[in-house]
């Protein structure tokens, strides 16, 4: 997840990752300080407000593949490992959520030489 | 009640001995006045079949590897702990001590690599100044973890 905003931050609530192969993988979630370059990208609109009133203010956008990485910052936030099963995963929830200042992201990423695997992604936030 | 401080971090262990009561890893506070409070805490097992126990440390012991949280793990990114709160990992070359019974259980873990579980405690676990939170493997099953913990101050 990344907010391109200038100045307005964004606070994360969830973090839903599942697996969709059946391989074993070390998810972990760690603040970005550069976007890196991204080969995919859900960018939300409308729709994707609980009560579709508005776009979000913020611009953020979900990134989901890379040609270059993003710049990892400061130690992980949380770690997990998923078996080798597909459907396996894991939600994050965070009751006071994780701020995510303008310019910066926050990110799923293998802190292990553990091949991340495909999975269903979902990030919450509010703004 | 003042403004709280929420933090988190997250690490994995190197394998323990296979000894019943080895530690996985623990959060420290290294502070000398002040305590922190543990919310949360995860964990995901990589190897190893059997349950893994949270309970109070009086020493730190040593530690294989020791991460460091900064401003990047406050949950609002505005200062880094001033506790100097530590996640230490196995493998110990000298286990923490520990104080009392264990406090709770990792039992959807005990069976299964990969298996992954959350505990969240409420109003918090209250981690005097000096002290600790540790988690040890509960039978003689050489195992690596990944642990994160959440904890306010």
């Amino acid at each position: 997840m990344w907010n391109p905003h200038a100045t307005m931050d964004l606070t994360v609530d969830e973090v839903h990752w599942f697996h969709t192969v059946g391989t074993v993988d070390n998810p972990g979630l760690v603040r970005t300080t550069t976007r890196g370059t991204q080969t995919l990208t859900v960018t939300p609109d409308i729709d994707n407000h609980d009560e579709r009133l508005l776009a979000h203010i913020t611009g953020a956008v979900l990134d989901l593949t890379y040609s270059a990485q993003p710049t990892i910052a400061g130690p992980y936030l949380q770690r997990i490992n998923l078996p080798a099963a597909v459907a396996s995963g894991f939600i994050w929830v965070f009751p006071l959520g994780i701020r995510i200042p303008a310019g910066t992201g926050l990110a799923i990423a293998t802190p292990v030489a553990v091949v991340l695997q495909p999975a269903d992604i979902t990030f919450v936030w509010h703004e | 009640m003042g403004t709280v401080c929420r933090y988190s971090v997250g690490g994995l262990s190197a394998i323990t001995a296979a000894t019943a009561n080895s530690p996985v890893g623990a959060l420290w506070n290294p502070h000398a006045t002040k305590s922190i409070t543990v919310v949360d805490a995860t964990l995901g097992k990589t190897t190893g079949q059997t349950a893994v126990y949270a309970g109070r440390i009086t020493t730190r012991g040593t530690p294989g590897s020791t991460i460091t949280p900064d401003i990047d793990n406050d949950w609002q990114r505005l200062i880094a702990p001033i506790s100097g709160a530590l996640l230490d990992l196995a493998a110990y070359s000298v286990g923490p001590t520990l104080a009392g019974p264990d406090m709770w259980r990792f039992m959807a873990s005990q069976n299964v690599a990969g298996n992954v579980e959350e505990v969240w405690l409420g109003d918090g676990v209250m981690i005097p100044a000096g002290t600790g939170l540790g988690f040890f493997i509960t039978t003689a099953v050489a195992t690596t973890v990944e642990l994160s913990v959440v904890w306010d101050e």
